[in-house]
């Protein structure tokens, strides 16, 4: 067997491993989800170690190899409740020296094996491992233990210790070689636990953005659903007017996410309402009238705390259309409006001053004459039984 | 470890619940004709996360739709007539029309302009991506159209985003984002897409992609207007930056199997894009060559050229020279009815 062929096998067994190891692994290690939407907001290293070690998230505690028994010591000795601020400083210290105890173990076994196909492994390891292991350069803050992308093998024959063997050459079987393979296997497993440990203590980090992400999505419900509703050419004037982005990065992008606007520009916003003049031999002196808000302004009350549109208010000025007799049919004047379907204001049409009152949408409208007409025969009818009529 | 997630984000049009089933069966149906033994089955190891944004460009449709039809009702039950109110209601017929600017073209303008929709979009795709992040192992996104530019803000916005001074921890970046018929040079103004975090980098501190691919078909017009991977774009330098971990993938001209060269199906189901796919999300040995070859071969018999001179080859065959006799004529008929019908 070649070097390469050797290398190969390696990177084989290297992810047989992977998958060995996660698939094995207790469902609550493997199933984030009640892990994520449980997880408390700040929470003990020692309780997450505890909690993988109820689940079994790395083996029987006679399982665990020198790796992770030193991870699991130096994260276990402190029980009390810290900022996320001193868990992060914790796990880089962390991650720092087991990463470098493992560098180091890795280069030390491969200059120390006696046979070259046994160095080969090491050294392909080691390669693999500086692969996977982000780097700590410069200004970067970031460590992360990342998982090679070797999982998608499955090797159908892994058949525990006899497999390893299958994988050395002849010359080194059941010897050094095989267990480099092992060790290689238990690196690994210390490397995955340093993953999910990593990934438990960023959880909170993650979370909160989920729950910003999900008020954000309930704020734009409101202002749409319940601030005024704007027209096409109206969302395209706010949008120019309210929604200008106030945080840049360095190349001039915007960064985050905008903020809902905490008022709404009308402009040419037609509306509905009913209007009212004094007016003789009508049948009745509300009509139908159409108002087009020329400009108007409608301030968003949210509410601090829970951050949701607790309710708004507006003015504007208005000219109405409306079909009256002895009066003009358009008019100018200002309408008030109060969270979204109520509205009244004032027109003054030629010599005549109307009222108008919006009572929301065309069903009203078209049904006004006949409940008007149904309350007159209700009338009709009470006095008839008390006999007033 | 968690199934690997897969999100899959549309481009613009109307697009139902349970729009990717197709894609889907079709990522799936690829994966399983071309993976080596050594690779997991494709329910084992992966699950995918459908998306649906178009839903709020509906609901304003709708809402306009029904402020439209109030104030019309209005205008004849009061008797009142308005040019101007004409108007008004005769544009929001238009964009609430099921014709293609209505439905299609719109949702590029109301994405690109109104922006109170345009974060409404991003809000909801982050909340998604989030979802999909939080499980333990790798996930993925493959944007198409007016998708590739809501990812890439989306993961923008979503990643330089700051609570408390503190943004999501890249941790939890997306492992590979595929875009296919990307149009986010042209469609995306708040962000320069060149410089924003949206890039593949070995290190989590310039960028939030471990990798990055980018589709396009020649005849493909609409990434074709700003295309992202040209001579003037800086995408071309990140191939030298982070290798493989930017890829662009010119599909060939002849990777042409409907009109719809645009489509998201079209795009997956290219051989190109097939392997540099599932190698992207299976891993190094996820293919098996042999298989790979065959599914390059049944995919070329099925595009246009092929058609076309599989067309050409049996009219050459079954045709008899000038079919000056009835009994010529009659044969030909029958031949072709054959070859065509079966």
């Amino acid at each position: 067997m070649n070097n390469g062929d050797y290398a190969k096998y390696l990177a084989y067994v290297l992810a047989t491993a992977i998958l060995l190891i996660a698939n094995t692994a207790n469902a609550a290690c493997t199933n984030k989800e009640d892990t994520f939407d449980n997880a408390r907001e700040s929470e003990p290293v020692s309780d997450i170690i505890s909690t993988f070690t109820a689940n079994g998230c790395y083996g029987e505690d006679q399982d665990n190899n020198p790796h992770t028994k030193k991870i699991l010591e130096l994260l276990s000795y402190d029980k009390s409740e810290k900022t996320p601020e001193e868990l992060e400083a914790l796990f880089l210290a962390v991650e720092s020296d087991i990463q470098s105890e493992l560098r180091k173990y890795t280069q030390g076994k491969s200059t120390e094996s006696k046979f070259q196909e046994t160095k080969d492994a090491w050294a392909a390891y080691e390669k693999a491992f500086n692969t996977i292991a982000i780097r700590k350069s410069g200004e970067s803050q970031y460590w992360l233990v990342q998982q090679p992308n070797l999982s998608a093998f499955a090797y159908p024959k892994f058949e525990g210790r006899a497999f390893l063997e299958q994988m050395c050459p002849t010359l080194d079987i059941s010897s050094n070689c095989s267990n480099a393979i092992a060790e290689t296997v238990q690196l690994i497993r210390a490397f995955n636990l340093l993953a999910t440990i990593t990934e438990t203590s960023l959880l909170p980090n993650a979370i909160t953005h989920l729950n910003d992400t999900k008020l954000r999505l309930q704020q734009w419900d409101d202002y749409f659903n319940k601030a005024e509703p704007l027209w096409f050419t109206e969302l395209g004037l706010n949008s120019i007017l309210e929604m200008k982005g106030t945080r840049f990065d360095d190349n001039g992008n915007l960064i985050g996410f905008r903020d809902v606007p905490d008022k709404q520009h009308l402009f040419l916003h037609p509306t509905t309402a009913l209007q009212y003049f004094e007016e003789e031999d009508s049948d009745s002196n509300f009509k139908p009238a159409i108002l087009l808000d020329l400009y108007g302004i409608n301030f968003l009350d949210w509410n601090k705390t829970t951050r949701r549109l607790d309710g708004s208010m507006g003015a504007s000025l208005t000219i109405s259309y409306s079909n009256h007799e002895d009066s003009d049919d358009y008019g100018w004047g200002i309408r008030i409006f109060n969270n979204k379907n109520w509205s009244f204001g004032i027109t003054k049409h030629s010599e005549r001053v109307g009222i108008f009152l919006s009572i929301g949408v065309v069903e009203q409208i078209s049904d006004w004459k006949k409940k008007v007409s149904e309350w007159e025969t209700e009338q009709e009818s009470w006095k008839e039984e008390l006999g007033i009529k | 470890m968690s199934k690997h997630r897969i999100v899959l984000v549309h481009g613009m049009g109307s697009f139902d619940k349970d729009w990717s089933k197709e894609i889907q069966e079709l990522i799936k149906s690829n994966y399983t004709k071309v993976k080596s033994e050594y690779a997991t089955e494709f329910d084992k190891r992966f699950k995918f996360v459908e998306v649906n944004y178009n839903s709020f460009f509906e609901e304003r449709r709708e809402q306009w739709k029904n402020q439209n039809e109030e104030l019309k009702a209005a205008l004849t039950l009061g008797g009142i007539s308005s040019s101007l109110l004409d108007k008004i209601t005769s544009l929001s017929d238009k964009l609430t029309s099921d014709k293609f600017y209505a439905t299609h073209a719109l949702d590029v303008v109301l994405y690109r302009y109104i922006k109170q929709l345009s974060e409404q979009v991003r809000t909801y795709l982050a909340e998604e991506f989030i979802k999909a992040a939080k499980f333990r192992g790798p996930w993925s996104i493959i944007a198409h159209s007016l998708g590739t530019s809501v990812t890439h803000d989306t993961l923008h916005a979503l990643f330089t985003h700051q609570i408390k001074h503190k943004t999501l921890d890249r941790h939890f970046r997306p492992t590979n984002v595929w875009m296919l018929a990307n149009v986010s040079r042209v469609v995306s103004d708040d962000v320069d897409v060149y410089k924003s975090v949206v890039k593949p980098t070995f290190d989590p501190s310039n960028g939030v992609v471990s990798e990055y691919f980018n589709a396009q078909h020649p005849f493909d017009p609409f990434p074709n207007v700003k295309a992202f991977h040209s001579n003037n774009g800086e995408a071309t330098h990140w191939r030298n930056q982070v290798g493989n971990r930017y890829q662009h993938i010119l599909l060939p001209k002849s990777d042409v199997t409907e009109l719809n060269v645009h489509g998201f199906s079209h795009y997956l189901k290219s051989p190109l894009v097939t392997r540099a796919l599932i190698l992207s999300i299976g891993g190094a040995a996820a293919i098996d060559d042999e298989k790979m070859k065959i599914y390059e071969k049944n995919y070329q018999n099925k595009t246009v050229t092929a058609t076309t001179n599989k067309v050409k080859e049996k009219f050459e065959e079954i045709s008899l020279g000038s079919p000056s006799t009835i009994e010529a004529f009659i044969s030909t008929t029958s031949e072709f009815r054959k070859w065509i019908i079966g």
